[in-house]
C-alpha cells in the first residue's frame, strides 16, 4: 500500500461527499416538481411525451397500480429487447453482419438490461450489431436505471406523505429520471468521454497488421454513449467484452475516475434526496454515513489484501514489492495503468453499487480480495447500491434496524413519525429472503451436478465454488459484473441465471413498494420518549450492525468453504490443479 | 453450429412463455402482497 494510493482513495471519497447535497438536492426538487434550470428544455418535451402516451400526470397510484405500471413496462420492455437480439441479422446498424442471438443467450440478455444487472454471457463486440446495443441495450440502460430512481422516489413519499392512499405516478416519476437526471449526465459525460479517446462511430471494425506481421481486428463502435450510462445508471454491461480494462471504454486515469465517480454519485445523492424529501437531513446524513462505514471498510481490505500480494509466488522468489517501475503486489489481472489501488477501489465501488463494470479481473484477486467484492454483492447491495435499488434496499434494512430498536426498548417502533408494524416487518423479511434463497439454491445445485454445473467451471475446489456462488449473487443482486472461470453460455446457466435476475429484481421491489403503500397511508405520530432517532451516530451504527448480521448469518457458511478457506490454504502452500 | 430452425423457434416460444409467466407471476405477488396488508 501506498501513500498515493490512499490519497486517490480519500479524493474518490471527497468528491462523492461534495455531489450528494448537489445532486440530492435537485433530484429532490424533480421529483416534488420544484423548479430546476434544466425546466425551460425538458418541461415541454415532457409535456409531449405524456400527450402522445395518453398519461395524465396529476394522477397518483396505489402502490398495487404503481407496482403493475412498472410490471407491465418491464415485460413489453424485455420481449422487444429478445426480438431485437433474435433479428438483429436483419435489422440495420450491422456492419460486421452478426447472426441472430441464439435463443437462451437472449433471453439471459434480455432478463440482464431489463433489470439492471447487465450480466454478459457474451462478449459484445463479437456478439452485438449496433443496433442492438444503441436501440436494445443502451435504452435499457436508460430506461431500468430510471425505473430503480422511481422506486426508490415512491419508497421515499410513501414515508414523508400523510394518510394518503396513493405513492406517485410511475409514468411521471420514470419520464423525470430519464430527462431530469440520466439524460443530462449522459450527454455531457458522453462527450468528456470522447475528448478523452474513447471511441463513438458506426464503421465497420479495422482489419490492421501488426508489427510481427500478423492480422488484427481492431473492434470499435458507439462505445462512449453506452459507456457512460452504464456507469451512472449502475448498469455494468461493457460495450467491449473486457469492460472498463479496454483502451477503448476507460482510456485514460481522468475517464478511470470519473466512471469510479459515476457508479456512486448519484446512489449517493439519494440519501441526501431521502433526507430532503422526509424533512430531516440529518436522517439522511446518517444512512450516507452508514453506508460510507461499509464501503471503507470494504476497500480497507481489498487494497490491502491486493497490495499484500500472494505468498506463493513469493516463495518461489516472484518480487511483489512496489518499485518505481511497479506498484508491486498481486498485479495477475490488472492493468498496469491502473495498478493495486485504483483496481481494489472500482472493484469494491462496483459490487457496492449494484453497477458491476470492471476494470480488473476479480477472478484473479487473492481470496480475501475476492471475498471482499462477493460480500460486497451478498450485504444486498445496499452499501450506496444500484441507482435506485440501493436506496429502497437500505429503507428495508431501515425498518429493521428501527424494529429491532423497538423490540429493545419494548415500545411499538417507529420511523420518521410513522409506525412499524408487523406488514411492514413481513415484507422486509421477505426481500431479505427471497435473495438468499436465490443464490444459495441455485449455487447448492450447480455445485453438487457435474454434468451441466461443475462441468463449466475452470477451477476446482474452493475457488470453484466461489465462481458459482458469485455468479448467482451477481445475477440475484443485479450486479452483473462476473467473477470470471465460469463458461455461463449453457443452457442452464443462461437459464437460472436468467431467473435469477428477474426474481431478484421484481420480488425485491414488490415487498418494498407494499411497505411504501402501507407508510404512505398512516398518521404521523408525535415523537415520545420511546422513539429511537434515526439522526443519529447509534443509529447509523445499529444499521451497519443489521446490514452486516443479516448478511453474515446467511452467506457465511458459504463464504467459509469459498474464500475464506481458500485464503487459509494458500498461505499453507496449497494448490488445486 | 445452428440448430435447426424448429428448435430454435420452439426455443423462442419456451423463453418468451417464461418470461410472460414470470411477470403475470409477478403480478400475482403484488395481489398477495395487498391481501396481507388488509
Amino acid at each position: 500500500m501506498s501513500v498515493n494510493g490512499w490519497l486517490q482513495i480519500l479524493f474518490f471519497l471527497i468528491a462523492i461527499a461534495l455531489v450528494t447535497p448537489l445532486l440530492g438536492g435537485y433530484m429532490a426538487r424533480v421529483f416534488t416538481r420544484g423548479r430546476t434550470w434544466l425546466d425551460p428544455i425538458l418541461r415541454p418535451v415532457e409535456r409531449l411525451i405524456y400527450r402522445l402516451t395518453g398519461v395524465d400526470e396529476a394522477r397518483d397510484m396505489r402502490w398495487t397500480e404503481y407496482a403493475v405500471a412498472l410490471l407491465l413496462f418491464s415485460v413489453v420492455s424485455m420481449v422487444v429487447l429478445y426480438a431485437m437480439q433474435r433479428l438483429q441479422s436483419v435489422l440495420p446498424f450491422n456492419p460486421q453482419g452478426f447472426a441472430g442471438v441464439p435463443p437462451d443467450l437472449a433471453f439471459n440478455t434480455a432478463a440482464s438490461f431489463t433489470t439492471n444487472t447487465n450480466w454478459q454471457a457474451y462478449s459484445g463486440e463479437s456478439t452485438m450489431s449496433y443496433f442492438t446495443q444503441m436501440a436494445g441495450l443502451a435504452y435499457h440502460n436508460f430506461v431500468s436505471a430510471a425505473a430503480g430512481i422511481a422506486v426508490a422516489i415512491a419508497f421515499i413519499r410513501g414515508i414523508a406523505s400523510r394518510e394518503r392512499e396513493g405513492i406517485g405516478n410511475f409514468w411521471v416519476d420514470i419520464t423525470r429520471a430519464t430527462l431530469w437526471v440520466l439524460l443530462p449526465i449522459a450527454v455531457v459525460g458522453a462527450l468528456f468521454l470522447v475528448s478523452q479517446g474513447v471511441v463513438q462511430n458506426l464503421k465497420p471494425y479495422d482489419r490492421v497488421t501488426t508489427v510481427e506481421g500478423a492480422t488484427q481486428v481492431i473492434a470499435q463502435g458507439p462505445a462512449a454513449s453506452q459507456g457512460i450510462i452504464k456507469q451512472f445508471g449502475t448498469n455494468g454491461g461493457g460495450f467491449f467484452n473486457a469492460n472498463s480494462a479496454h483502451p477503448f471504454e476507460n482510456p485514460t486515469p481522468l475517464t478511470n475516475v470519473l466512471e469510479m465517480f459515476g457508479i456512486f454519485a448519484i446512489s449517493s445523492g439519494l440519501t441526501y434526496t431521502l433526507g430532503s424529501m422526509t424533512g430531516s437531513r440529518r436522517h439522511g446524513w446518517a444512512v450516507w454515513a452508514a453506508m460510507t462505514v461499509l464501503f471503507v471498510a470494504g476497500v480497507t481490505v481489498a487494497y490491502w489484501a491486493e497490495a499484500r500480494g500472494n505468498p506463493m509466488l513469493t516463495a518461489v522468489g516472484a518480487n511483489q514489492t512496489p518499485t518505481a517501475m511497479s506498484p508491486g503486489g498481486n498485479m495477475e489481472g490488472k492493468e498496469v495503468r491502473f495498478g493495486i489501488a485504483n483496481t481494489a477501489l472500482f472493484a469494491t465501488a462496483t459490487t457496492d453499487a449494484s453497477c458491476g463494470a470492471i476494470n480488473g479481473w476479480l477472478d484473479s484477486f487473492t481470496p480475501l480480495g475476492g471475498l471482499v467484492t462477493l460480500a460486497n454483492i451478498q450485504l444486498s447491495e445496499v452499501v450506496f447500491g444500484g441507482v435506485g435499488a440501493g436506496m429502497y434496499g437500505i429503507l428495508v434494512y431501515i425498518i429493521l434496524s428501527v424494529f429491532i430498536a423497538g423490540l429493545m426498548v419494548g415500545r411499538t417502533p417507529e420511523y420518521l413519525g410513522k409506525k412499524i408494524q408487523a406488514f411492514e416487518v413481513q415484507m422486509a423479511m421477505l426481500t431479505v429472503l427471497i435473495f438468499s434463497l436465490l443464490i444459495l439454491t441455485f449455487t447448492a445445485i450447480s455445485s453438487v451436478s457435474p454434468g451441466f454445473g461443475t462441468a463449466s467451471i475452470f477451477n476446482p475446489g474452493p475457488h470453484g465454488l466461489s465462481e458459482m456462488l458469485y455468479a448467482y449473487s451477481s445475477a440475484a443482486a443485479n450486479n452483473g459484473s462476473a467473477f470470471g472461470g465460469v463458461t455461463v453460455n449453457t443452457h442452464w446457466y443462461n437459464t437460472t441465471l436468467g431467473l435469477s435476475m428477474l426474481f431478484g429484481r421484481f420480488f425485491m421491489i414488490i415487498p418494498p413498494l407494499a411497505i411504501a403503500g402501507s407508510l404512505s397511508r398512516k398518521k404521523l405520530v408525535p415523537p415520545s420518549l420511546g422513539t429511537f432517532p434515526v439522526t443519529t451516530p447509534l443509529f447509523a451504527a445499529l444499521l451497519v450492525g443489521v446490514i452486516v448480521i443479516v448478511g453474515a448469518l446467511t452467506f457465511f457458511p458459504a463464504l467459509s468453504l469459498g474464500p475464506i478457506i481458500e485464503h487459509f490454504l494458500m498461505h499453507g502452500g496449497q494448490t488445486f490443479s | 453450429m445452428r440448430r435447426p430452425s424448429l428448435e430454435r423457434t420452439v426455443l423462442d416460444v419456451v423463453f418468451l412463455g417464461v418470461t410472460v409467466a414470470f411477470f403475470v407471476m409477478s403480478i400475482g405477488y403484488v395481489a398477495v402482497c395487498d391481501q396481507l396488508s388488509k
